[in-house]
């Protein structure tokens, strides 16, 4: 792969690896951050992307084992926790009737693997088949954590429907 | 019929795309799919506008500047190995001077020289034995021939050759 081919793949690529990246770290310096990691590394193994059939495939697996990376250190120096109670905190800042901003909180609050599972069939549009091979597990789980996650949004929708 | 809607969204082989294509009267699920779709809309505004290659660059950047520096230690390197060796080469040059021609042919004359007057020494000398055995000179005149101060007036006896 040529440096003009690469640059060009990433570049096409490069809002859905953010979004992903973000959808796993809540955090958009960290999701930038883990972006450009990526890409150095992609660039550094450029011959297996060559190998590998399905380029937007490869990078989203890619940005996935990355972020668990970040998120496993960031465990590991009880950096996790602080994340957490800042987020709990901005939620209460927001106005219970911006819907779409709840959504976005609930998104965020739920497990890591419904969270990727919805990114990447419901907002980016794969399907299950690409899903699976991304991460790594098979299309009826994904389907149970896409099913489980959209549950569990529109409960909180209902709710907040509720009280407004 | 909000229960079947509800089951229809979260049943696992639903897709986005079959529910903004058909008609749905529920009112609460319709506006979760349209805070669902926003949803999407607005994480899409939100993503920054940044480089990605900007670590890569960075990398190149910094390889660049190692490969320059390695470089630069090994034409140091290089530079001091030779100013070594041009150093030892002309201690040595010092050392074993080459002879000029006049010199070669100077140590040639005074090697000349110096065969022509042994020669000539060794003659007289042979002379002096010869007369001595015809004329039945006695031995121990013989044997003053031993001590026969043979340097007379050779003009190199003195001479240094290094």
């Amino acid at each position: 792969m040529t440096r003009s081919e690469f640059e060009k793949l990433i570049i096409q690529q490069k809002d859905k690896l953010f979004r992903f990246a973000l959808s796993i770290l809540k955090d958009t310096d960290e999701a930038q951050d883990a972006v450009q990691e990526v890409v150095l590394k992609l660039w550094k193994n450029r011959r297996l992307i060559d190998n590998s059939q399905y380029h937007e495939s490869y990078c989203l697996t890619a940005v996935k084992n990355h972020c668990f990376d970040v998120l496993r250190k960031q465990k590991h120096h009880q950096n996790y926790l602080q994340t957490n109670i800042t987020e709990q905190m901005e939620e209460t800042r927001f106005d219970a009737i911006d819907f779409v901003e709840k959504l976005k909180q609930e998104l965020h609050q739920l497990p890591v693997q419904q969270r990727m599972a919805i990114e990447l069939k419901d907002f980016q549009g794969l399907d299950y088949e690409e899903v699976s091979e991304i991460m790594e597990q098979s299309a009826n789980t994904i389907r149970v954590h896409v099913s489980r996650g959209r549950k569990k949004l529109f409960e909180i929708f209902k709710e907040e429907l509720a009280n407004v | 019929m909000c229960n079947k809607k509800t089951k229809h969204f979260s049943e696992e082989d639903f897709d986005l795309k079959d529910f903004s294509q058909s008609e749905n009267d529920n009112s609460v699920e319709q506006e979760f799919m349209q805070s669902y779709q926003q949803l999407n809309d607005r994480i899409n505004a939100e993503i920054p506008n940044f480089n990605p290659f900007e670590k890569l660059e960075e990398h190149n950047k910094q390889r660049f500047l190692q490969t320059k520096r390695l470089f630069a230690y090994a034409a140091s390197i290089l530079l001091v190995v030779s100013l070594v060796f041009v150093g030892v080469n002309h201690t040595r040059n010092e050392k074993q001077p080459t002879l000029t021609e006049n010199e070669l042919t100077e140590l040639q004359e005074n090697t000349k020289l110096a065969l022509w007057h042994f020669s000539k020494e060794m003659n007289a000398c042979l002379a002096n034995l010869e007369n001595a055995k015809r004329i039945n000179a006695p031995l121990s005149d013989v044997e003053s021939l031993r001590n026969l101060n043979i340097q007379f007036d050779n003009p190199i006896k003195d001479l240094k050759i290094n």
